[in-house]
């Protein structure tokens, strides 16, 4: 049996001052993990986030994050600019943001998950991540009998959030719809706590089809919405509202912070 | 109309049929429109790892918005698989460019310096890594400052690869992107002259260019169904042309 944890203590238990925290998915983001980290105060964080939208977004502005890894970050609704993202790197930050092309990153978590410290990838040069370090040092070149490549540095999240929309006792989990990296980032990680839309029995989980098997599958938590303000395929649909909202008060550092206030921390 | 001809020019990039990989923004609302005309059969890759057939319950938001397409998905699988192991094998590969070079180079990260740039632009996404293995690539540049087109992009997020084709798709004409820069087509819109001037001192070729192929009353009705329905679904652009009065 895979225990079923609550949200806030998944996250009180697994993310910790330094942790390396994978947030799933890939156009599915769960906000509700990013928040309970929020309201936790944790800080520190080293995000590894595949797009990284309006949750890097928020988790930048509410100051839980030493690094981020991540291929882009703005809101998918509009489109408008990440504000807290802009802000920071147009003014300065603290924070090293590790920028990767999607391919790269996948590419890092696969050696991972594969336990090799580094992936022969895609030659880039030409581009800033290579030609201006955009990944901040997480690309060179290896040159061995069989030839000369470009390597990306493997990524090892200590924990790795992943969403799921079944979940059984068992800790199988069922991801409907595109994978995006989380299969690798979960390989990857040292733990994975699938947050899963609904639990269900082992038959009905086998029946859709196992996605993140048991066992690399540390502790479930059972949260409905859980992608909220996103959507999930066959569930519920993205808010479009919620988005216009945020990017319209995030416009301001000040609009931000009653953002937080009403929408995360009074929540 | 000038932003109706313009989605319809670039829906007709679907409408040649085959596995088009799509990428945000205009190329959603291209092949949007692109299934609401005649055409060979086209097939719309994302870099999730899913491909969808047919149009979808809604317009997406994003290229990530599962719950709008979901009903159309066929195939399901990784990023991995469509932007390492298949971008080189679609038909075409169409993307948005805010920043383009005549090379076909495109800046979506920075303007200004990279550490505190005067404007932080998204990133790249998988941009970079479809740019470089397509074999053809098809740039949508909806904008209407010229100045977005430029000799060399200060940054580089995305450069096509040494053999792809690349095509840039704007408001006023057509243009093949590389060594040989070249106008293919051009419109007649408000503002074509300055960017067939523009391209030139660009160091395209400009002379020979084919009038732009007409655009049918038809194509033009259902442009402007999908913008409404994109203006419903948060898209800024559609806001901003639906309230165009000239073209």
């Amino acid at each position: 049996m895979t225990p079923v944890l609550g949200l806030a203590d998944a996250v009180r238990t697994y993310v910790r001052p330094g942790s390396r925290v994978y947030l799933g998915n890939f156009g599915a983001q769960l906000f509700c993990v990013g928040h309970e980290m929020i309201r936790q105060g944790v800080r520190d964080v080293d995000l590894v986030i595949a797009s990284g939208g309006l949750l890097m977004d928020q988790l930048l502005g509410a100051g839980v994050l030493r690094s981020a890894t991540y291929g882009h970050c703005w809101s998918p609704v509009g489109p408008a600019p990440a504000h807290n993202f802009r802000r920071a790197a147009e003014g300065g930050t603290a924070v090293v943001l590790h920028e990767m092309s999607l391919g790269l990153l996948t590419a890092a978590l696969t050696a991972g998950a594969w336990g090799v410290p580094f992936l022969p990838v895609p030659d880039r040069t030409g581009t800033g991540y290579v030609d201006e370090d955009w990944t901040v040092g997480r690309l060179d070149t290896v040159t061995c009998a069989f030839g000369t490549s470009w390597v990306v540095r493997a990524e090892v999240p200590d924990v790795a959030f992943v969403h799921v929309d079944l979940a059984d006792p068992a800790g199988n989990g069922v991801v409907r719809g595109p994978v995006g990296e989380v299969v690798v980032a979960a390989q990857a990680a040292g733990v994975v706590v699938l947050v899963a839309e609904e639990l269900a029995s082992g038959g009905t989980v086998r029946a859709a089809g196992i996605t993140i098997p048991g066992l690399l599958v540390s502790a479930v938590v059972h949260r409905r919405g859980a992608l909220a303000p996103d959507g999930a395929l066959g569930r519920y649909d993205r808010d479009i509202a919620a988005y216009e909202r945020y990017a319209r008060l995030a416009a301001t550092p000040e609009g931000f912070r009653s953002w937080l206030d009403e929408d995360v921390l009074g929540a | 109309m000038i932003t109706l001809d313009f989605l319809v020019r670039a829906a007709r990039e679907f409408r040649r049929g085959g596995w088009v990989f799509t990428g945000f923004h205009w190329p959603v609302l291209a092949g949007q429109l692109a299934h609401r005309l005649s055409g060979e059969e086209f097939i719309q890759a994302f870099e999730a790892g899913a491909s969808t057939h047919g149009p979808g319950r809604l317009v997406p938001t994003s290229t990530t918005d599962y719950p709008a397409y979901g009903n159309a998905l066929g195939y399901v699988a990784d990023t991995a698989s469509v932007l390492l192991a298949m971008a080189r094998r679609f038909d075409r590969v169409v993307l948005d460019a805010s920043n383009i070079d005549v090379l076909g180079r495109v800046n979506s990260s920075f303007i200004g310096e990279r550490i505190r740039p005067a404007v932080r632009l998204p990133g790249g996404g998988g941009a970079p890594d479809l740019a470089a293995a397509a074999r053809e690539l098809v740039w949508l540049h909806g904008g209407a400052d010229l100045r977005r087109i430029q000799a060399k992009v200060e940054h580089v997020t995305a450069a096509p690869g040494r053999h792809t084709l690349v095509r840039l798709h704007t408001r006023w004409g057509i243009a093949r992107l590389g060594a040989e820069p070249a106008l293919e087509e051009i419109a007649d819109v408000g503002g074509a002259e300055e960017f067939v001037a523009h391209l030139g001192a660009l160091g395209a070729r400009t002379a020979g260019a084919a009038p732009r192929a007409p655009v049918e009353a038809a194509e033009r009705a259902a442009a402007a169904d999908v913008l409404r329905a994109a203006a419903d679904r948060g898209y800024a652009v559609a806001r901003r042309a639906l309230t165009e009065t000239t073209g």
